[in-house]
């Protein structure tokens, strides 16, 4: 079963985000900011990182870079409700599989999320 | 008897009045901004509820939870736009003395507090304010029921006339967040959401101070300036 760590600090997304990704058997751990994503990332083997890009800790797009630093290359879906950011954040060339924009659909999420986990 | 009102006064009570300055450009587009950002969250909130309901009701599970979810995100969605509205008065709504207490009590009343010791020892004290006074209490609780850990007691009191505290017991804002307290940047808004609250202080010419300690609780400490209180 893939791995998936959604990151997110509004709790009822962090639920939702959790709860669809859930029905289609992926296995989802959840944590509401930057630095449990951090830590989690060092001491667990994810498929993939979904990460709103605004946390009350650390930036998004801080946190990729921070991974990057230290060889998790894993791949990351940012998911911001600032549609400005996406261009600067894409310009980054952090590796990001895809910036999604909310709100976003199940459909959505569910497609991103199997194009970033397929090899 | 006629009960006394609490925002009625005459201006021969007061020292120098302040002027209204009011709210600027670069203000509202500010405010433009964190409104669109969080009805956006709230919206995807909404729709994913939405999505899940679909998804159980087709399964012939139970969906009570998420229409309930989506519920509460329409009624933050209105409370969001309410508060847009009033950040546009900043400056331009005439101010007049204002019981401390009054406005603090009417901030509790829109959030839920459950078995939080929320106390208010201000007594009489007056300062010259608008209804923004009330959105400022209302931040800083709903910033200790966001951010606060094992949250008991909210309490606002003054010392002396000069000086309004307000603490809670809800774990303090950690070393790493309190740089940015200050900040009246959009991108560190989301640091306890303080912008809202600094702009409503410095419309006031009042300051603010954060004196909290790290794993203990937030201590917000409001300067009044004397042309700012009641004789």
């Amino acid at each position: 079963m893939k791995k998936i760590l959604v990151v997110e600090d509004e709790e009822d997304l962090l639920q939702i985000y959790g709860t669809i990704l859930r029905e289609e058997n992926y296995n989802v751990e959840t944590v509401d900011n930057g630095g449990a994503a951090l830590e989690n990332v060092e001491k667990t083997e994810y498929d993939l990182v979904i990460l709103d890009i605004k946390l009350p800790d650390i930036m998004g797009d801080e946190i990729v870079k921070t991974m990057r630093k230290k060889g998790i290359d894993i791949p990351i879906i940012i998911v911001t409700g600032y549609p400005s950011l996406s261009r600067s954040i894409d310009t980054l060339d952090l590796g990001i599989h895809e910036i999604l924009i909310k709100p976003l659909t199940a459909n959505e999420l569910l497609r991103v999320t199997a194009e970033a986990i397929t090899p | 008897m006629e009960a006394e009102h609490p925002q009625s006064s005459t201006s021969e009570e007061i020292i120098g009045y302040p002027s209204v300055a009011p709210v600027t450009s670069d203000m509202l587009l500010e405010m433009s901004k964190i409104t669109r950002h969080d009805i956006r969250n709230k919206l995807a909130i909404i729709m994913g509820y939405q999505d899940i309901t679909r998804m159980k009701l087709a399964k012939g599970e139970d969906v009570e939870t998420y229409l309930d979810g989506i519920r509460k995100n329409c009624l933050k969605i209105l409370s969001i736009l309410d508060f847009n509205r009033d950040f546009e008065k900043l400056g331009a709504e005439e101010r007049v003395p204002t019981k401390v207490a009054l406005s603090f009590y009417q901030a509790v009343e829109f959030l839920k507090l459950g078995n939080i010791d929320v106390r208010c020892d201000c007594g009489d004290l007056t300062v010259i304010a608008d209804s923004l006074l009330m959105r400022l209490f209302y931040n800083l609780i709903d910033n200790s029921l966001k951010y606060g850990d094992n949250l008991s007691m909210i309490r606002l009191y003054n010392d002396g006339d000069h000086r309004l505290i307000y603490e809670d017991d809800g774990g303090g804002i950690p070393e790493e967040k309190r740089a940015k307290l200050y900040s009246s940047s959009l991108e560190d808004a989301g640091v306890h959401g303080l912008t809202l609250i600094n702009r409503i202080i410095e419309s006031y010419d009042w300051t603010l101070i954060e004196e909290g300690k790290p794993n203990v609780g937030v201590r917000f400490v409001i300067d009044l300036p004397e042309e700012n209180r009641r004789r």
